[in-house]
């Protein structure tokens, strides 16, 4: 009825039709907004709101536009609201709707601006905490095809040689933030920690510093995704292991002047017929005692601490920065059903255990998992499954939990020893709420004695 | 025959807005008015083109105003480049030596292409002066110029933007924009674990960094 009151000449009424044909081509022009569940919650008040917006209206429908129209013909005023149509059409339901201008541009409009902002990456760190919204488009990389905003590390770097177009008191500020972190980008996606199944501490080992022996670079630690993936790339943030310092836990930070006397004395004396210069790094030991360290699963047991050591590996001499941590001083264990089956949220909640207290500075979750659920394991975490009573002495069979980057992000193996090794290989994605089946091959399955009470966490 | 003038208004579900009349010179710089001049043009019962794309008058009127001043920037542009140019000092390519005439012009429209383009993409003053206007009218011409498909004027509404952000901590940032902090207490609290470093002024440094 709209229509007819407002095109009453046949003549518009032609136009009217024809407009809506010839725009089918360009429907898709219309400025979308980009919506966020997450945005819609009723924000707090705050000074934009008070200003601009002093009567948002709840209910249903959006505020309408003052809809006091004369003939289309004649040049009018049409008095708008401050906040044009694009909010406030009928087509945006209320519950998306929002009052802040920024929510209003879509996705690429705002990576538009932040195209614009290159060169100035302490801006960029800050904008990634400022919503959600601006984290997943930031952090997006399908749709950074080039990635290179708030990526102009390398930059810093003087091996680079890449020409530094960033003012050098930004640089000089950048530089000085970045050495309060302990790992650059590729260190905090690749997760280079294994645990060590074999002990029953479930000794968590993770060496991802090294000091090349007598190479060109000069004497220092790079990460070995710093040497995997080379310095020149965008988005690697000089290492710090290369430049300052690296974090044992949230108390202690070992510098590089700490490890320089001992790594120069091995790198001068390195004998490769003899021990590899051990002895001269043996010196090196840190520890942290911090009593939130302590999840010995018996007060008799002795407390694990997390520590770092150095120590020469071979066959080709070099020396690793190594950190362990034995955060249990038992085997964990889940229970099986008569059904062979385990229930996920059981195993789910002991992962969640290996997250605690320096595990998440050592071995730190991977940030982007593909589960929400995954944020609190560990990948590469393996853990031991006592499944019968000890034979002679030998466990009938070991577990392990891995979780993979491709294509399967989560899987279940286990190593089954009675005489042959088999891999069996679950994906718990098909089962997250669920149960996980075991097959019969893996014998009947019991509960160990010597494994620590899982369920009751920290027993001292 | 092209049209002198071009009539556009607003045509939106509930109001018909007011009517603007624009060059057509004007006109072609918006890469939708380009299209619907180009499909409406044989049809002599259209008088005015319709806009749909939820653009207010108020927004209209100055994005109109921003095509008059700009109407002759490219052809400004490519002569002031091409004068540049002509003088062989400036020419990045050796002219002669080796270079058959077709490489040596290929070369040259390359190298013009990108000073015209380095050349419409500064500011000018008139710019930013345009653009000292409430945060709200900046976007609000940001969607529309993006709508009308004005490349220059959405890489310059970009930039103004880009501007007000440029130095200003995570707390100002959402001041300026009135953007309400939706990570929830626990989120936060990761947050400045994991990227505290990245904070201008930072306690969890000072404690257990320094």
């Amino acid at each position: 009825m709209a229509q007819s009151t407002r095109h009453s000449t046949p003549t518009r009424m032609a136009s009217s039709e024809r407009q809506t044909c010839c725009w089918q081509s360009k429907i898709a022009r219309q400025p979308t907004c980009c919506w966020q569940p997450t945005i819609a919650r009723q924000p707090a008040e705050s000074s934009y709101r008070r200003s601009f917006l002093p009567s948002a209206p709840p209910g249903d429908e959006p505020t309408p536009v003052n809809k006091s129209k004369k003939n289309t013909n004649t040049t009018t005023t049409v008095t708008l609201s401050k906040r044009p149509s694009a909010c406030e059409s009928r087509r945006v339901p209320q519950w998306l709707w929002t009052p802040y201008p920024i929510n209003r541009l879509p996705d690429e409009l705002v990576l538009h601006i932040l195209h614009c902002l290159d060169h100035d990456p302490l801006t960029m760190l800050c904008l990634r905490r400022v919503s959600r919204r601006f984290r997943r488009i930031i952090y997006d990389r399908e749709i950074w095809s080039f990635r290179r905003v708030g990526n102009r590390y390398s930059e810093l770097d003087s091996s680079s040689k890449e020409e530094s177009r960033m003012p050098k008191d930004l640089k000089e500020e950048l530089w000085r933030r970045i050495q309060r972190d302990g790992m650059c980008d590729e260190c905090r996606m690749l997760r280079l920690g294994a645990l060590d199944i074999d002990n029953p501490g479930a000794t968590w080992r993770r060496s991802p510093y090294r000091c090349p022996a007598k190479s060109r670079s000069p004497l220092g630690l790079h990460c070995g995704s710093c040497i995997s993936s080379g310095i020149g790339h965008d988005y690697v943030h000089p290492c710090l292991g290369r430049h300052g310092s690296v974090r044992l836990c949230e108390h202690v930070n070992i510098s590089w002047a700490d490890m320089e006397p001992y790594l120069s004395e091995w790198h001068q004396r390195q004998d490769p017929h003899n021990d590899g210069g051990q002895a001269c790094l043996d010196g090196f030991s840190v520890q942290c005692r911090d009593p939130s360290h302590d999840f010995r699963c018996r007060a008799e047991d002795a407390p694990t601490w997390p520590r770092a050591s150095l120590k020469v590996k071979k066959p080709i001499a070099r020396v690793v920065l190594t950190f362990e941590w034995s955060p249990h001083s038992g085997s964990d264990v889940f229970s099986i059903t008569r059904e062979r089956q385990a229930p996920v949220s059981e195993m789910k909640s002991m992962l969640q255990r290996y997250r605690q207290g320096a595990a998440d500075i050592l071995f730190p979750s991977y940030p982007q998992l593909p589960l929400p659920e995954m944020a609190s394991a560990i990948p590469n975490l393996g853990v031991r499954v006592r499944s019968s009573p000890r034979v002679g002495g030998v466990p009938f069979g070991v577990g392990g939990v891995s979780f993979g980057f491709g294509g399967v992000p989560f899987s279940l193996c286990i190593l089954e020893l009675d005489g042959d090794i088999r891999l069996v290989r679950f994906n718990l994605l098909t089962a997250l709420d669920g149960v996980v089946s075991f097959p019969p091959s893996l014998g009947k399955c019991f509960f160990s004695e010597d494994v620590c009470e899982t369920n009751n966490g920290v027993n001292k | 025959m092209a049209p002198t003038h071009i009539r556009v208004k607003n045509v939106d579900d509930d109001r018909d807005g007011k009517v603007f009349t624009i060059t057509y010179q004007d006109a072609m710089q918006s890469g939708i008015l380009k299209d619907l001049i180009s499909d409406f043009e044989d049809a002599s019962f259209v008088d005015t083109i319709p806009l749909t794309g939820n653009i207010s008058d108020h927004t209209l009127s100055r994005i109109i105003s921003w095509l008059m001043i700009h109407s002759g920037d490219v052809a400004r542009a490519t002569e002031q480049v091409k004068e540049f140019l002509g003088n062989p000092q400036n020419r990045q390519p050796p002219t002669g030596l080796g270079m058959d005439e077709d490489a040596v012009n290929k070369a040259l429209s390359s190298q013009e292409r990108t000073l015209v383009a380095e050349k419409l993409k500064t500011l000018t003053p008139w710019d930013v002066q345009f653009f000292e206007v409430p945060t709200d009218e900046v976007f609000d011409i940001l969607i529309a110029a993006n709508y009308l498909d004005i490349q220059r004027l959405v890489n310059i509404a970009s930039q103004t933007v880009a501007n007000m952000i440029k130095g200003k901590t995570t707390e100002q940032i959402r001041d300026l924009f009135g953007i309400v902090n939706d990570f929830t207490p626990e989120e936060e609290d990761e947050l400045r674990r994991t990227e505290g470093w990245a904070l201008p002024h930072c306690d969890w440094t000072s404690e257990q960094w320094q």
